[in-house]
């Protein structure tokens, strides 16, 4: 059998969030107290993950080098900006939405237009 | 039609609140939808508010169809209610011709698009012949070693079943979960480093979810807006209303 052939085992992402958190909630309560306050700000900061494209990914990289900050704070502004232009419908998502075939979500977004542009 | 099987060969992990709360949030989803209590004990008709009775031993004992067995419980919900004719129906079955298709021919062409059963905590000849029957099996447990214990016992059956040629689904349903207690955390990590995709977000412990069978009610209607249903407020998904939308994509596609 080939040995780069490595079995998938999924398991289902809200069980993997939640068993993330009580494993990180765990690690904190075993720091000794005065530590313990520092590790729980850090771990109310909001780090989440999210699927990019390779491209927007190397744009971000792009800019955030040219400007000289973090892509961490260059995508946040990006969201705040998006946020922002969506509750003032600057910003039409249907253009971009495609029927799901996952019963989680009703739509998909594709890309494939902005990509090209 | 499919037919999903609630089984834990354990007592006490929460197979009828499972069984029922996906019932009739099945229902409640526009899924005509047939419970049918395999339980001596005759619990399903007891939470729903309703009376035990002979359901399934009129069914494989009298031969009745299931269309005259079946009661109306909610809208698109019936239910096949058992009570303790049900230990004798099982001693017709072990001595029928072919005792585990029993189920699969007293269900046959029943006009429901899903069809619920919940299992006795047993590991016996009604328990094959459900397992023979079904499409994909939910295996409630609490996080606790003898309950996840008895998940291997039935994922044993399943095997048997599956050596007779008839493969089923499974998912694993942690129940009467505390996010406070140290086994609790540490029975998830174990069952989900096991099972990996196969277990499902967990059900909270609530004591609505106690309380709600003493009024006859569904958890629907007891306490829709609660821990057991919808989860804790941490952002982490959980409860019967994330369980009931796996259970429509396994089912229904």
């Amino acid at each position: 059998m080939d040995k780069r052939l490595q079995r998938r085992t999924v398991v289902d992402p809200a069980v993997a969030d939640m068993l993330s958190d009580m494993e990180r909630k765990k690690r904190i309560a075993s720091l000794p107290k005065s530590k313990q306050e520092k590790a729980r700000k850090d771990a109310a900061r909001h780090k989440v993950g999210l699927d990019l494209p390779p491209g927007l990914h190397e744009a971000l990289r792009e800019i955030a080098e040219r400007e000289q900050i973090s892509i961490s704070g260059l995508v946040t502004y990006y969201l705040y900006r998006g946020v922002m232009d969506y509750e003032t419908g600057k910003v039409e998502l249907s253009p971009y939405k495609r029927i799901s075939r996952c019963a989680r979500f009703e739509y998909v977004l594709d890309f494939t237009k902005l990509e090209k542009s | 039609m499919t037919i999903l099987t609630i089984a834990n060969q354990k007592g006490g992990v929460g197979k009828t609140t499972s069984a029922v709360t996906l019932a009739h949030g099945l229902a409640l989803a526009g899924q005509h939808t047939l419970l049918v209590d395999l339980d001596p004990q005759g619990h399903v008709a007891f939470a729903l508010g309703m009376d035990k009775a002979p359901g399934l031993y009129r069914l494989i004992v009298d031969e009745e169809p299931v269309t005259n067995v079946a009661i109306y419980s909610r809208d698109n919900l019936d239910i096949v209610p058992g009570d303790k004719k049900t230990e004798k129906a099982k001693r017709t079955i072990v001595i029928s011709n072919f005792p585990a298709e029993i189920i699969s021919r007293v269900l046959k062409n029943a006009p429901y698009d899903v069809v619920i059963l919940d299992m006795a905590p047993s590991l016996d000849v009604l328990h094959v012949s459900a397992l023979m029957a079904s499409d994909w099996v939910l295996i409630p447990t609490k996080l606790d070693a003898m309950a996840v214990d008895g998940v291997n016992e039935v994922l044993r059956s399943m095997g048997e079943v599956a050596e007779r040629g008839h493969r089923i689904g499974y998912s694993i349903l942690p129940t009467f979960f505390d996010r406070t207690t140290r086994e609790t955390i540490v029975q998830l990590k174990a069952l989900v480093e096991t099972f990996r995709g196969h277990v499902w977000p967990p059900i909270p412990q609530d004591t609505k979810a106690r309380e709600a069978p003493a009024y006859g009610k569904s958890l629907w209607e007891y306490c829709p807006r609660s821990p057991v249903m919808i989860g804790y407020e941490d952002g982490h998904e959980s409860g019967y209303t994330s369980t009931l939308r796996r259970v429509v994509e396994v089912l229904c596609g």
